[in-house]
């Protein structure tokens, strides 16, 4: 028969509750009456009964007096004094002086693991300010528009004007409203030509809402008159200087002239509203009555309203009195609308924001700070990991101290706070490391990933506690395991053994992070080398077209006709053509319809308009056919289609298509020409249908083929000529082959990243390796002395101490390469549609790096330890 | 210097008389004469002194249940030894283990001389009250 036993939780609750008291006897009195009633009773009644004597006891004033006395006895192993903190500290001090070796090694990782996280920590803390100056901040709202159309459905964070006089006439609950239309913008005239200047119309209103700061004018008056205008300091500064800005007029080049009422402060960089001028609303041309209606996607185009509640109404009303004007709205118009409030706070960084379109202000994706937030975890974690690894590894060398702390009667919780102030204190060092990173890096940072006046990563004091903060926290995670493993060392074997493990047997845990830290190091190695080769390839790709020496002259308002007749007589310019877009870079001129000849379907054709120079110009090739005729244009009648139309028309042979018409906006024009295939967009997109058209009011460049002896003084000349058109607006030319290069700079951007990230992603492997290494060495000297004796020979030796971490490298690269092949590859190909593919050359040069580097870092230890005497090592003991 | 001085004379001189100050401010705890003794109190300290020395925690609660034909939890009656031993009525220490107790040790309890005392006390108010109400009691029989 089973022997019934005291039910073991019941125990365990017990002891557990009771902590450091004695509780001995207490213990022993329950067994006995437990053991008395097995006798008499079942052993489930006994079980209960002892159950109910254990929760008794724990409500009794017994064990509370037991437990209270505990507390304060001298042998409490609960109670930390300041004096043991400060041992701590100072055991750790001077352990980390003595193994200077390693605790640079695990700083310096740590550092590199720590610095991108750094940056992290400063983008959160900024974002999360953003627009918390205004006063009102918390009543401050927004209407967005979400409308269904053709079944999907879409967000905007526009909303009709209109609603802006509905809310206020029809709603009690709001303060104040303002329409804001984001398409101000004009040239101011100045002395020496024109300034350009953007910014928002709004109504009064909107500086009592938000708390923008007025230097000079009149709050509550600035924006009433039409025609008026607020500035910012900063642009009051750029075109007055010192002058006092207020009630000057800006003469604008094609508008009412305006007067500045105020002048603002800037708007601060944490405010999602920026702007360089404010013009009264009513400036703006009638709008079309009061009647909410939606037309399309661009019904409500530059028009956001905000509006200040005084809560004397709650919102859930505001909210009804939204879904009547929606209704109203939706019955207007062929779409289904629904308005919706969107707290200010809620704007940067908002929930939608991946779903909201045409938001004002920088946009903080909740995602990319996820995609941010995974990276930096891939750096440090690795990082924490050699921490605890190498500590792990070394544990022997502390076994001794530990025993003793144990004897002595030091407790798991003494050693594990010990270890722990340990690494912590590393981290702090490390944090330091970092923050040079961090301040080195940072306008690099700024300057690669957002706009540098959207992000404000300046160290303020509540930055600082955060990172102090996260510096704590990554001891907290990297010391966790190390001190854990300390704590539960048996001290009976601590003092006794000298025996240690051989490094990495049978630790599959630290196995696997070692070679997933070494596929992260290859995977970064292969694709920077993949990247840059991609970035070449782009470079010298032949985009079927000439885009030397052809300089493109933005138009802006100039009339063609003058400037061919002008830049014409200059000597460095041999040809002068124009067409409504550049070539090479993403194709944005547009498209038409198609209908070719008498075929059923139209077709999308992308198209450009040019002159009957451009082709030549740019020296694409017939295939048959001949160009536009060099004839002064009256109307449209012929167009030069590319090899891809004809593909899709079914057509098969070039010379069939000369002289077919094709219907295009209700015109039939004439194939006259059919041009070899060339990129018209940018390599990212496959060659698609595409036609040359005639229309000179289309057009927007100038494109001059120049042969310039000196660049700068032909470009001044053709300056000069510019201001002999009588054209006030800045000249802005640019080289074609100039700007199909910045097309591609961001496979620059990439690289920078990726070179950034993979430096330090190596270097923490490389480190954590070193750190191995070294305490291999260290551990095997002897082993290695022997061997010597008997006859093994350096580079035996040598590749005995190497070939852990080898056979480690091989299982990285039996796991990456195949890894990269399906990412990368598919990085390469969607980045562009014209792109390399990953080789074996990449893989193989990948491979050399990565072993080339290990071994680098492991050599000086290895060769070192296998070139020493061995009648040195063996004597020491 | 002499307020350090006082402060550590001062920190010194509470622990080692931490037991007698230990609820300094809340009672007014004069003498033994006028400790205040409770029923159960009573009754558990009673039973101490009658188990004569083989007094720990199973054997008081089934004296107690045999005698008063009262069952009381074993947290009830820690509560109680606790408070007595606060008040210095008992006194206790640790006895050896045996093997039904899992090999636990046993918490065995004795009367102090003020407990015996106070419980003279107790009984001395008693008898004097029942001569005084002696005829009235035995006329209510």
């Amino acid at each position: 028969m089973k022997v019934q036993k005291p039910p073991k939780l019941a125990r365990r609750i017990f002891e557990w509750y009771c902590g450091q008291a004695q509780v001995d006897d207490l213990l022993g009195d329950m067994e006995e009456s437990f053991f008395r009633n097995i006798k008499s009773k079942s052993g489930l009644v006994a079980k209960w009964i002892y159950w109910m004597q254990m929760v008794s006891l724990i409500f009794s004033y017994g064990i509370k007096k037991r437990k209270r006395d505990s507390r304060y006895s001298q042998f409490a192993t609960n109670y930390i004094s300041v004096g043991i903190l400060r041992n701590y500290l100072v055991v750790s001090a001077r352990t980390l002086y003595r193994h200077k070796y390693f605790t640079v090694v695990n700083a310096v990782g740590l550092a590199l693991g720590m610095s991108v996280s750094l940056f992290l920590i400063t983008m959160l803390a900024f974002i999360n300010t953003y627009d918390n100056f205004h006063v009102h901040k918390s009543s401050i709202y927004r209407i967005t528009t979400r409308y269904k159309s053709s079944g999907r459905e879409f967000m905007m964070a526009m909303a009709p004007a209109a609603l802006a006089e509905k809310l206020r006439i029809g709603f009690t609950g709001v303060d104040g409203t303002t329409r804001i239309a984001t398409s101000f913008f004009g040239d101011v005239k100045i002395a020496s030509g024109s300034v350009p200047i953007r910014g928002y119309y709004a109504d009064p209103e909107f500086l009592s809402i938000f708390s923008f700061e007025i230097v000079q004018g009149n709050r509550s008056e600035a924006l009433r008159k039409p025609n008026s205008i607020v500035i910012t300091e900063s642009t009051a500064k750029k075109l007055f200087g010192n002058e006092v800005a207020l009630g000057k007029i800006f003469e604008m080049t094609d508008q009412e002239s305006l007067t500045i009422t105020g002048v603002l402060k800037d708007p601060p960089s944490n405010s999602h509203l920026s702007f360089e001028s404010l013009v009264s609303y009513n400036s703006l041309p009638l709008q079309d009555g009061d009647v909410i209606r939606y037309d399309g996607p661009f019904t409500y185009k530059d028009d956001y309203v905000y509006f200040l509640t005084n809560d004397s109404e709650p919102l859930g009303k505001l909210e009804d009195y939204l879904d009547k004007l929606s209704r109203e709205a939706s019955r207007n118009s062929q779409a289904e609308i629904k308005f919706q409030i969107q707290a200010l706070t809620d704007i940067t960084p908002g929930k939608y924001l991946s779903m909201i379109t045409a938001g004002l202000g920088p946009q903080w994706d909740i995602d990319r700070f996820y995609f941010f937030g995974t990276i930096c975890l891939l750096i440090l974690l690795p990082a924490c990991f050699n921490y605890a690894n190498i500590s792990i590894a070394r544990a022997i060398r502390r076994a001794k101290e530990i025993g003793l702390r144990k004897t002595m009667g030091g407790q798991r919780g003494h050693i594990f706070l010990q270890f722990i102030t340990e690494t912590v204190l590393v981290t702090i060092i490390s944090l330091c490391g970092a923050l040079v990173l961090f301040f080195l890096g940072r306008q690099e940072f700024q300057r690669t990933l957002v706009a540098t006046s959207a992000l404000d990563l300046s160290l303020t004091w509540t930055i600082a506690g955060l990172f102090l903060a996260f510096a704590i926290l990554t001891g907290l995670v990297a010391g966790a395991a190390p001190s854990l493993y300390f704590a539960r060392l048996n001290p009976i074997q601590a003092l006794k053994t000298q025996s240690s493990k051989t490094l990495f047997s049978g630790m599959w845990m630290q196995k696997g992070l070692t070679i997933f830290q070494f596929i992260l190091s290859f995977g970064f190695i292969v694709s920077l080398i993949v990247f840059s080769r991609q970035y070449r390839y782009s470079m010298n790709y032949d985009f079927g077209f000439q885009r030397e020496n052809i300089l493109d002259i933005t138009l802006q308002k100039a009339e063609p006709g003058l400037v061919a007749a002008e830049y014409a007589k200059l000597s460095s310019v041999k040809d002068v053509s124009f067409s409504s877009d550049i070539m090479g870079l993403h194709h944005s001129a547009g498209d038409s319809w198609m209908q070719y000849e008498n075929q059923s379907d139209s077709i999308r054709v992308n198209e450009m308009f040019v002159d009957p120079h451009y082709i030549e110009n740019l020296g694409l090739k017939f295939l048959s056919g001949k160009n536009f005729p060099d004839l002064p244009w009256t109307h449209e009648e012929h167009v030069i289609v590319n090899e891809q139309y004809l593909k899709l028309v079914g057509i098969r042979d070039a010379r069939e298509a000369i002289g077919k018409v094709v219907r295009v906006d209700k015109h039939d024009l004439e194939i006259i020409g059919v041009l070899k295939d060339f990129h018209f967009s940018s390599l990212r997109d496959p060659i698609k249908s595409f036609a040359f058209r005639t229309n000179p009011a289309n057009y927007q460049y100038a494109n001059l083929k120049v042969s310039f002896a000196d660049v700068f003084s032909n470009i001044n000349e053709m300056e000069k000529v510019w201001k002999k058109l009588g054209q006030i607006a800045v000249f802005r030319a640019k080289f074609m082959s100039d700007e199909i290069r910045e097309a591609y700079e961001f496979y620059n951007v990439i690289m920078k990243i990726f070179g950034f990230l993979g430096i330090l992603a190596i270097s923490i492997s490389l480190l954590g390796m070193l750190g191995m290494v070294v305490y291999t060495s260290e551990t095997r000297t002897k082993e290695v002395g022997i061997r010597k004796v008997l006859g093994a020979s350096v580079t035996g030796i040598t590749l005995l101490l190497s070939k852990d971490y080898l056979k480690l490298m091989g299982w990285a690269f039996l796991i990456a390469i195949p890894l990269a092949y399906v990412i990368i590859d598919r990085m390469l190909t969607s980045a562009q549609y014209y792109s390399v593919r990953l080789n074996i050359w990449d893989i193989l040069a990948g491979m050399v790096i990565l072993i080339t580097l290990g071994l680098l870092t492991i050599s000086g230890q290895t060769v070192r330890i296998a070139t020493t005497n061995p009648a040195e090592t063996l004597k020491v003991d | 210097m002499a307020n350090e001085n006082f402060s550590q004379f001062f920190f010194l001189f509470l622990l080692k008389h931490r037991n007698k100050y230990k609820s300094f401010p809340f009672t007014t705890q004069k003498g033994i004469m006028n400790v205040y003794l409770g029923e159960l109190e009573e009754l558990v300290l009673l039973t101490v002194a009658s188990l004569d020395g083989n007094a720990y925690g199973v054997s008081i609660q089934l004296e107690l249940g045999k005698r008063c034909k009262r069952s009381i939890t074993i947290g009830a009656l820690h509560s109680t030894i606790t408070r007595l031993v606060e008040k210095g009525l008992l006194k206790s220490w640790t006895g050896g283990a045996t093997e039904e107790r899992g090999g636990r040790s046993k918490r065995f309890y004795d009367i102090t001389p003020s407990g015996k005392s106070s419980l003279v006390n107790v009984k001395n108010l008693r008898d004097e009250l029942w001569d005084l109400s002696k005829i009235k009691l035995s006329t209510v029989k």
